[in-house]
């Protein structure tokens, strides 16, 4: 059979593709491969929930459980989460649920060569869709959580404001922040493994100065100074204020960390492009 | 990789490779050391030599060519 339609592969050939080439490759990778991503996020979504007894319990259960240890924190007084705009356990179950989003993303994005190691060696496989499907599943899991905060938030007497309808729009940054450094990530985790033992240390570090479980006007000034630096600090607070009906403080920090984000998650991708074969031999 | 067709390769061919080779690095800890240099390169614009070994490496296939038909 004769074919007209074929591929040429030369030394260095990813090396010869610009950054807007790569961007829109992964992007029509990713739409061209649409039943394989609905196929996989299908799959590993009610995968998780068949293998275990309580089932789907573990979307309600696992942030009670969290919002119970901050809780217990609290009142114990270890913990000072400084003044804040809402009650302690609403605050803080919205932020470890956005800040999950963040870190589950991250996670997932800087063990995408692991994830596929067992056929990604053997098959040429499109891991940016790998990518979209954690992607997708953590936001799904984000919007199972909503539920308990929307339930809690009202108790509290927080009803929804318009402002609610932002909340997605504001997840964005985040999500190609965590995405970004993720990709960077899985890329050095392969050919320098000790890289990414530090940065996952740094990572769970980075919590810690973050506005997460306590309220960015803490006494401390070195931590308030970290916290105006840290970019995180404007996406998260952004999100959660859109949920909370607060106001956006800080419009240039938040639109500096977007811009940073989407410059972190352009870079990961364009690593990922051009280093994949390379690392997939050293897996 | 190039996707449009070129007219000097057969299009009787299921595939065709042309003076490929295969290098492996005896020592683990300098392949990985390698990856890292090679990954640091190609990020930054500049992809390293393909035709050459570096300490330690050596070439299992060199020079290889032929086609499936």
């Amino acid at each position: 059979m004769q074919s007209t339609d074929h591929a040429v592969y030369e030394p260095n050939y990813r090396a010869k593709a610009t950054s807007i080439q790569i961007w829109s490759k992964c992007l029509r990778t990713i739409c061209r491969r649409k039943d394989l991503l609905f196929y996989l996020v299908r799959r590993d979504f009610l995968s998780d929930f068949k293998r275990s007894f309580i089932s789907a319990g573990w979307v309600l259960i696992t942030p009670a459980l969290a919002v119970i240890s901050w809780l217990f924190f609290n009142h114990t007084n270890i913990l000072n989460p400084g003044r804040l705009p809402i009650p302690y356990p609403a605050y803080v179950l919205l932020s470890t649920l956005i800040w999950k989003l963040f870190i589950g993303i991250y996670q997932s994005g800087s063990n995408l060569f692991f994830e596929s190691a067992s056929f990604g060696i053997d098959v040429r496989f499109h891991r940016e869709v790998l990518l979209a499907k954690q992607i997708i599943l953590h936001v799904l899991n984000l919007a199972a959580g909503l539920l308990i905060i929307e339930a809690v938030l009202v108790y509290y007497g927080i009803l929804p404001t318009w402002k609610m309808l932002s909340f997605p729009v504001t997840l964005i940054p985040l999500i190609l922040m965590g995405a970004g450094i993720g990709l960077l990530a899985s890329v050095y985790s392969v050919v320098l493994p000790d890289s990414k033992k530090w940065l996952d240390y740094g990572m769970q570090l980075l919590m810690f100065v973050t506005p997460v479980v306590y309220s960015p006007q803490v006494d401390n000034e070195l931590i308030r100074e970290i916290i105006r630096l840290n970019p995180i600090s404007y996406l998260l607070d952004w999100s959660r204020s859109s949920l909370t009906g607060g106001s956006f403080d800080h419009p240039l920090g938040f639109l500096l960390g977007s811009i940073g984000a989407l410059a972190v998650f352009l870079l990961g991708l364009r690593l990922l492009y051009l280093a994949e074969d390379k690392v997939v031999e050293k897996l | 990789m190039t996707e449009n067709p070129r007219p000097m390769i057969d299009q009787g061919h299921a595939i065709s490779f042309q003076k490929v080779g295969k290098r492996f690095c005896r020592n683990l800890k300098r392949s990985l050391f390698y990856g890292f240099l090679d990954v640091s390169r190609i990020f930054a614009g500049a992809p390293p030599d393909t035709t050459r070994l570096r300490k330690d490496e050596f070439w299992a296939l060199s020079d290889l060519s032929f086609e499936v038909r």
